[in-house]
């Protein structure tokens, strides 16, 4: 990266002069700009979200709703550039319950649900984070004691969920169990717990261990500008928005060259290396969808591969045990009938890229559109399912 | 007649906390922590990859999740007899730095400070100082629609909530102000581990990355500004609250405890480890002149009244399988014990410890006793200290890659051993031990900050730090716990981490 690209994108971190000031024309018009590019639209849709912004009445409501969390996912929304979190809590969304944040404890805490519920209607975000464990009736996850009686967070979230607007799945143990759902609680994810129609018409999973900010924020200030509808007519089999997980990593990587060529890291102190494809260090980039590549983290300064490691493909389905070993090499995978190695994969793949079919088969592969016959994968990595969770 | 008062979710944690509290004539004679949420980490690990267990590690906690990170690659660097290499060690320490710069900024701006806020007294402010004038406008807005949250409803406020509108005014600032500078720190994360919560890079043996001197340049940069801050912002806050309206809170020493601490040390200073920013020592019973060394094999886990079954005390960790129908058993935290004693752990204890000359003499001039008001104090003196010190280690780190390039030591799982890494998070002491049968994990056992400090009774039926430090504490109105609270708050909680 050019270090001028990284000093402008660590100087303009969220920190107006005035943290509460209002923006002048022009830094009103970079700003929708920037939520363009975090919505994954083009800059040409800065005028149009201007304009949706300066018509709306008012904050979103949003209950944050905490399960099996490690609260990464929140303290990743905390790390939004634009808007910044200062912006996102004085002027677009209102957080009326979040563990995290909220003002009063205990039952004054969970009236903010009930009375949310009566005074709302229909408008409000509810926000998921961490899976829903269902084992033992849902014993490993109580919450509050309102009147004297245990609630399980299932009921909260069934109860929420009932008349959200908008069901957010945040981060992948809500959208798909994640390393809980490896665990002995029954841990599930979202779209498990509720009832299908709900999913169908209310649910977006935003994954990531933890998610991206702008996955989250640009889902949110996508559906205040646009509605529910453009929210959820632009989403994948698994529900994430195709803004951001519409693509492989693989595929945006600025390293798939060294992956095409064969060159790849097997030794971290070889300065020569440094650079190199990790596919044989256990890159999950060839099966996992997300634009981290291209958008980039904390401001767009680095992510994982940036950093010499493999992606460890924290936006899928699969994601802990089925990507387990992370730092091993995805199986060895067939193509046109013949069976590859990691070391002669990029060979193969270089020459088919000649005829112009690499990308695009190694992605058939990846996502199981390939016929089962020609492929011989080995567990736990089952590349020929893209099941889900459930 | 005793009352009994539940505060469940304890919010402002990092979690799901409970407190459950027997108050008798306005003052609690009984306490009971818990956390009633758990993910049963401790068995994920098993059979799978040990090269994994830092990652997945990470994932115990997204607040302090670099230090398990740092501490689960530590347990498995002595697993594999591993010669880290002098430029890993110190990118490490760097990214468990920013680890905990972010969480104190966090724990104090948006945890604790809402203890003392109302925040329509910001209304009031008359003063004439611009930002504060832009947040006084924004919040009149939400406030005259019924729309200020997280900041309302409230409870309401007592004798130690700020009197002064200025002062509210400049803490709500602040607190803003606190939610874009922290994202400095994982910034800085982010240029030396990828991404931030959840950085990678750091692997058995070294880590994965040597940092090229643009990125020195720009970490340099964006410490200076975290450092300027903390001088500026964070430390003035803190000591004009403990000097001012918490000045006879501090003095009375309220939430103190049974006065027992423990730090295992950390951020080693030389490839030996003989050296550490934050020395290794315990200390009974209040008596801070008398520093014992650490001896690791006296550390137990007790389950009595936890839910998980018996086969306890054990060292390093009692098993953790799941037993939701034990009698007596209210928390799925665990009571580690040193000696057989509860220690508080965090921030304070390392400083006591460390015999911290800032913390001794704030403490002394103003007459703070250990209690709440000095873990405040504890919190933003280790802020600054980590942050100038990793201004330090930067300028190692730049000459040290001059000599060497080397960041990985490239060793072999064994077919069987155990690794174990012992060291401080910002919440206190951490612990990750590891086993390896058929070069696979065979059991991985963890105790955390959270754990030592938010335990329930022991064996013994002794109570945890937390429980120990509420008995005693006025609650003039059952209805408004706020003095609860600070003392909870005070404690710098993860209870996912607690509760694993």
């Amino acid at each position: 990266m050019e270090s001028r690209h990284l000093y402008r994108s660590i100087t303009t971190g969220g920190l107006k002069e005035n943290i509460f000031g209002g923006l002048t024309r022009r830094e009103f018009i970079g700003y929708c700009t920037a939520l363009a590019a975090a919505l994954g639209l083009s800059s040409s849709y800065a005028p149009k979200i201007a304009k949706a912004l300066e018509e709306i009445p008012k904050k979103t409501p949003i209950f944050w709703i905490q399960s099996q969390v490690c609260s990464g996912c929140f303290v990743s929304f905390l790390n939004s550039s634009a808007p910044a979190p200062t912006d996102l809590i004085l002027d677009s969304i209102s957080i009326r319950f979040s563990p995290n944040l909220q003002t009063v404890s205990g039952d004054l805490a969970l009236d903010t649900l009930d009375a949310g519920l009566n005074e709302l209607g229909k408008h409000y975000v509810l926000i998921v984070e961490g899976a829903v464990p269902l084992k033992e009736g849902g014993s490993f996850a109580h919450y509050g004691y309102k009147n004297g009686q245990k609630g399980s967070i299932l009921n909260w979230v069934r109860k929420m969920a009932a008349k959200a607007e908008l069901i957010v799945a945040l981060g992948t143990c809500a959208s798909f169990g994640g390393i809980p759902a490896s665990g002995k609680t029954g841990a599930k994810s979202l779209k498990t717990v509720l009832d299908s129609s709900l999913v169908e018409s209310a649910l977006v999973d935003i994954p990531g261990c933890p998610p991206h900010p702008d996955w989250l924020v640009g889902t949110l200030v996508k559906l205040e500008l646009f509605g529910k509808e453009e929210v959820l007519k632009n989403l994948d089999q698994h529900r994430r928005p195709k803004d951001f997980y519409g693509e492989l990593v693989h595929d945006q990587c600025p390293r798939r060259h060294f992956f095409e060529a064969g060159k790849f890291t097997s030794d971290w102190n070889d300065p020569t290396q440094a650079g190199y494809c990790l596919f044989k260090k256990g890159c999950k980039g060839p099966v996992t969808r997300a634009d981290c590549p291209v958008r980039q983290w904390n401001g767009g300064l680095s992510w994982c591969v940036e950093v010499n490691h493999p992606c460890i493909g924290c936006t899928e389905p699969q994601f802990y045990q089925d990507l387990s070993p992370l730092y091993e090499s995805l199986p060895d995978v067939s193509l046109l009938g013949q069976r590859l190695r990691p070391e002669t994969i990029g060979k193969v793949l270089g020459a088919a890229t000649a005829i112009g079919i690499g990308g695009h088969l190694m992605e058939m592969v990846a996502t199981g559109k390939l016929p089962k016959r020609d492929q011989k994968p080995k567990k736990p990595t089952d590349l020929s399912s893209d099941q889900s969770d459930d | 007649m005793a009352e009994k008062l539940v505060i469940d979710p304890v919010t402002r944690v990092e979690g799901h906390l409970r407190v459950e509290a027997e108050i008798e004539s306005g003052v609690i004679k009984n306490a009971w922590v818990s956390s009633n949420i758990a993910r049963g980490f401790e068995q994920i690990f098993v059979k799978k990859d040990p090269w994994d267990a830092p990652l997945v590690a990470q994932r115990v906690c997204g607040l302090c999740g670099g230090s398990h990170g740092v501490c689960g690659v530590t347990a498995l660097d002595s697993l594999l007899g591993v010669d880290l290499p002098e430029n890993a060690r110190i990118m490490r320490n760097l990214l468990m730095g920013t680890d905990f710069i972010s969480t104190h900024i966090i724990r104090f701006y948006q945890f604790i400070i809402l203890d003392f806020i109302d925040a329509s007294s910001v209304l009031n402010y008359t003063g004439i100082e611009s930002t504060l004038l832009a947040l006084k406008k924004k919040l009149e807005k939400a406030l005259n629609k019924g729309d200020a949250y997280p900041f309302k409803p409230s409870f309401d406020a007592d004798e130690l909530v700020i009197k002064d509108p200025a002062m509210t005014t400049l803490f709500l600032t602040h607190y803003f102000e606190a939610l874009e500078v922290r994202k400095k720190a994982h910034q800085v994360a982010a240029l030396l581990g990828g991404r931030m919560p959840g950085f990678v890079g750091i692997i058995p043996g070294g880590v994965t990355h040597l940092i090229s001197a643009d990125d020195i340049g720009a970490i340099r940069y964006l410490l200076s500004n975290l450092v300027k801050w903390i001088n500026s912002i964070f430390l003035p806050d803190v000591i004009a609250l403990v000097t001012s309206p918490l000045l006879s809170y501090g003095q009375q020493g309220v939430g103190k405890g049974r006065g027992n601490f423990l730090s295992v040390g950390a951020f080693d200073l030389d490839p030996t480890g003989h050296e550490r920013l934050f020395p290794s020592g315990a200390i009974f019973n209040g008596k801070l002149s008398e520093l014992e060394p650490v001896d690791s094999r006296r550390i137990t886990d007790d389950v009595k009244y936890s839910w998980y079954n018996e086969g306890s005390a054990k060292q390093e960790g009692a098993e953790s399988r799941f037993d939701l129908n034990k009698k007596k058993a209210y928390s799925f935290v665990k009571a580690p014990r040193y000696k057989g004693k509860a220690m508080e752990v965090g921030p304070l204890a390392r400083l006591l410890v460390k015999k911290d000359e800032t913390l001794a003499n704030l403490m002394k001039d103003f007459g703070i006793q250990i209690g709440v008001v000095a873990r405040y104090v504890a919190l933003v003196i280790e802020c600054k200290v980590i942050a100038e010190a990793m201004v330090d280690w930067l300028d190692e780190l730049s000459e040290n890659t001059k000599k060497t390039k080397r960041i990985w030591d490239e060793r072999k799982v064994p077919s069987s051993g155990r690794g174990v890494g012992l060291m401080e998070a910002p919440s206190g002491a951490l612990s990750h031990v590891v086993e390896v049968k058929k070069s696979r994990v065979n059991r991985y056992q963890l105790i955390t900050p959270t754990a030592w400090n938010a335990s329930p009774r022991d064996n013994q039926n002794k109570r945890g730090p937390l429980e120990e430090a509420l008995l005693g504490l006025p609650v003039p109105n059952p209805n408004n716990p706020l003095s609860i609270l600070r003392v909870v708050h005070s404690f710098n909680l993860c209870m996912s981490c607690g509760a694993h």
